[in-house]
C-alpha cells in the first residue's frame, strides 16, 4: 500500500512540472548571484564555491519544503489518511523520499555544472555530489518536521525556516568541509561519515516526530 | 583575604580594561532588573486581567 | 510528589520557596560579586578582563542548562501529560534565551581586549549563538500556535528534536572550527585555574541558577494564574487582597 502512495505522490508532482522546476530554477539563480556580489576573480570563486553551492542547496531545499504536506494538508488528505489502516510514520517516509525525488536529486545532479561554472576541481565536485547525495535527503527529513509542527498556521512558512536553519547547520558544515577537504587533496572520510550518520538518524527518528506533529495538528 | 586594588580608580579603570568589565557586569545588572521587572509587571497584569474577567 | 503536579499545590509551595530562593541568590550573588571583583587576583595572561568570566561562563552554562531543563519537561508532558512540566517549559524559554544573549554579549565584550575582535567565530560562541536561534525557535512556535494543547505537544516534540540535535550541533561547529577556545572550565579544570578564581565563579553560578529559579517559579505562577484563571482556587486568590498575597 505504500508503494501505491508512493507512486501516486510521484506522479502528482510531475503533473506540475513548472512547480518542479522551481527549486531548480532557484538554486541556479543563487549560485548566480554569487559571481556578480563578488567577483569574477576565478580563484576567489574557487575559493568560496562549496560554501556557495551548499548555502543555495540548503536554500533552494527550504523553498522546496512549501510543497511537502502542506497540499494535502489543504485538502484533507492528511485527515483522511489518519482513518487509513497504512501508518501514518510510514506514509510521511513515504512522501518525503518521492519528494527528495523531485526536488533535492535535481539540485545534487545539477550541482557538477554549476560547480564547474565556480571553477570548482572534480576531486571537489565528486566530494559536493556526494555530499549532496547524503546531505539533500537530511534537509528534506528535517524540513518535514519542521513542515509538520507548522500545518496550517499563519506565518508557517517564515515560522518553519526559523525552526529548521539552526538544525541544518551541522548538514551544512560537514557538506562544505567535505568538499574544501577534497579539493585540498586530503582524504575525506570523517565528514561523509557524519553525513551518513546523521541520515540514518534522520531517516529513522522523523517520521516519528512528523506523524505526530501532524496528529496534534490535525486534532 | 586581600583586595587586589589599591584605590578606587585602580578598581574602576580594571587594568585598562574598565569599559569592558563594567560593560558586562553592567548587562548583567540591567537585564537582571529588568527580569525582576518585567515579571512583577506580568504579575499585576495577570492579576488585573483575572478581576476585570471575572467581575463583569 | 504527584500531589506537587496538581496546579495549586505548586502555586502554595513555590509561594513558601520563594523567599528562600531569593535569599540565597542574594547571598551568593554578594559573595560572588564581592570576591570575583575585588578578592580574586589578578590573572597573569589577561590582567582584569578576566573578570567577566564570572558572568560569561555562568550564563553560557545556564544557558545550556535551561534548555536541557525544558527537554526534560518536555519528554514528562509527553509521556506522562504533567501540565505542570509544560507550564515550567513554557516560562523557562524566554529565561533561557536572556542567558544565551547575555552570554554572547559579555563573550564579545571579553573577547575585544583578548581577541582583538568584537566577534570571533570560534566553537563556543558560534554554539551559543545557534543555541539562541533555538530558543527563538520555541518563543516562536509558541506564540505562533492559538491552541494552547496544541502548542504545549508541538514544542515539547520542538523542544526534543533539538536537544537530539544539540550535542550534533555543538560537535559540528567544534570541528569545524580550527582556531577554537577550549570551554574555559574544562580547560580551567586543569590546573589553569585555582581556588581564589574558582571560589567566586562556584558563586555566580550558584547565584545564576537561583535567580533564574526564582525568576521561573515567578513566571509560572504566573501562567498558572493564567491558565487557572476559571478554577476555584484562582478565584479565592482574587478574594484575598493584594497586600496580603505573598508577591515575592
Amino acid at each position: 500500500m505504500l508503494r501505491q502512495f508512493w507512486h501516486y505522490d510521484l506522479v502528482a508532482c510531475f503533473r506540475s512540472r513548472a512547480e518542479l522546476l522551481l527549486p531548480v530554477i532557484f538554486f541556479i539563480m543563487v549560485v548566480a548571484l554569487f559571481p556578480m556580489a563578488l567577483s569574477v576573480d576565478p580563484a576567489l570563486l574557487q575559493a568560496m564555491a562549496p560554501a556557495i553551492l551548499w548555502v543555495a542547496a540548503l536554500l533552494s531545499a527550504l523553498m522546496a519544503l512549501n510543497g511537502l504536506l502542506r497540499q494535502d494538508h489543504a485538502d484533507g488528505f492528511l485527515e483522511q489518511s489518519l482513518l487509513c489502516p497504512v501508518s501514518l510514520p510510514g506514509l510521511i517516509f513515504a512522501k518525503v523520499w518521492a519528494h527528495w525525488l523531485v526536488t533535492g536529486l535535481p539540485l545534487t545532479l545539477l550541482a557538477p555544472i554549476l560547480g564547474k561554472m565556480l571553477y570548482l576541481s572534480w576531486q571537489g565536485i565528486g566530494a559536493l555530489v556526494l555530499s549532496l547525495l547524503l546531505g539533500t535527503p537530511i534537509l528534506s527529513f528535517i524540513g518535514a518536521a519542521g513542515v509538520g509542527l507548522t500545518l496550517g498556521l499563519r506565518n508557517a512558512g517564515l515560522l518553519l525556516t526559523l525552526l529548521v536553519l539552526p538544525l541544518y547547520v551541522p548538514v551544512l558544515i560537514f557538506g562544505t568541509s567535505s568538499v574544501m577537504t577534497a579539493t585540498l587533496g586530503f582524504p575525506v572520510i570523517a565528514p561523509f561519515f557524519f553525513l551518513a550518520a546523521m541520515l540514518v538518524l534522520a531517516v529513522t527518528f522523523v517520521p516519528w516526530a512528523t506523524a505526530a506533529a501532524v496528529r496534534i495538528g490535525l486534532s | 583575604m586581600q583586595a587586589c586594588f589599591n584605590s578606587w580608580h585602580e578598581f574602576l579603570s580594571m587594568g585598562g580594561y574598565g569599559f569592558f568589565v563594567w560593560g558586562a557586569y553592567g548587562a548583567l545588572i540591567m537585564s537582571f532588573s529588568l527580569g525582576v521587572f518585567l515579571t512583577r509587571r506580568q504579575y499585576k497584569q495577570r492579576l488585573q486581567k483575572n478581576t476585570d474577567e471575572s467581575t463583569p | 510528589m504527584k500531589k506537587l503536579a496538581s496546579p495549586r499545590e505548586f502555586y502554595r509551595v513555590s509561594g513558601y520557596c520563594l523567599p528562600w530562593v531569593w535569599s540565597l541568590f542574594a547571598v551568593a550573588f554578594a559573595v560572588g560579586l564581592l570576591d570575583g571583583l575585588v578578592f580574586a587576583p589578578s590573572d597573569y595572561q589577561q590582567g582584569h578582563a578576566y573578570r567577566i568570566m564570572f558572568v560569561h561562563v555562568p550564563s553560557a552554562m545556564l544557558s545550556l542548562g535551561i534548555y536541557l531543563l525544558i527537554a526534560s519537561c518536555a519528554l514528562v508532558n509527553l509521556v506522562w501529560r504533567i501540565k505542570l512540566a509544560d507550564v515550567i517549559a513554557t516560562v523557562s524559554a524566554p529565561l533561557g534565551a536572556l542567558f544565551a544573549g547575555l552570554a554572547l554579549l559579555t563573550g564579545a565584550l571579553w573577547g575585544k581586549p583578548m581577541w582583538g575582535t568584537w566577534w570571533i567565530w570560534d566553537a563556543r560562541l558560534t554554539s551559543e549563538l545557534i543555541l539562541l536561534f533555538l530558543y527563538f525557535g520555541l518563543i516562536a512556535l509558541r506564540t505562533g500556535i492559538p491552541d494552547q494543547d496544541r502548542a504545549a505537544k508541538a514544542c515539547s516534540i520542538l523542544a526534543l528534536v533539538g536537544v537530539i540535535d544539540l550535542p550534533i550541533i555543538h560537535y559540528s561547529v567544534y570541528w569545524w572550527n580550527t582556531l577554537h577556545q577550549q570551554s574555559t572550565l574544562l580547560r580551567m579544570g586543569a590546573p589553569t585555574i585555582d581556588l581564589p578564581m574558582l571560589v567566586p565563579l562556584l558563586a555566580m553560578i550558584v547565584a545564576f541558577g537561583a535567580y533564574f529559579a526564582a525568576l521561573m517559579l515567578m513566571r509560572a505562577r504566573n501562567e498558572l494564574l493564567h491558565r487557572e484563571r476559571r478554577s476555584q482556587w484562582v478565584h479565592q486568590l482574587m478574594v484575598i487582597p493584594l497586600t496580603t498575597e505573598k508577591e515575592v
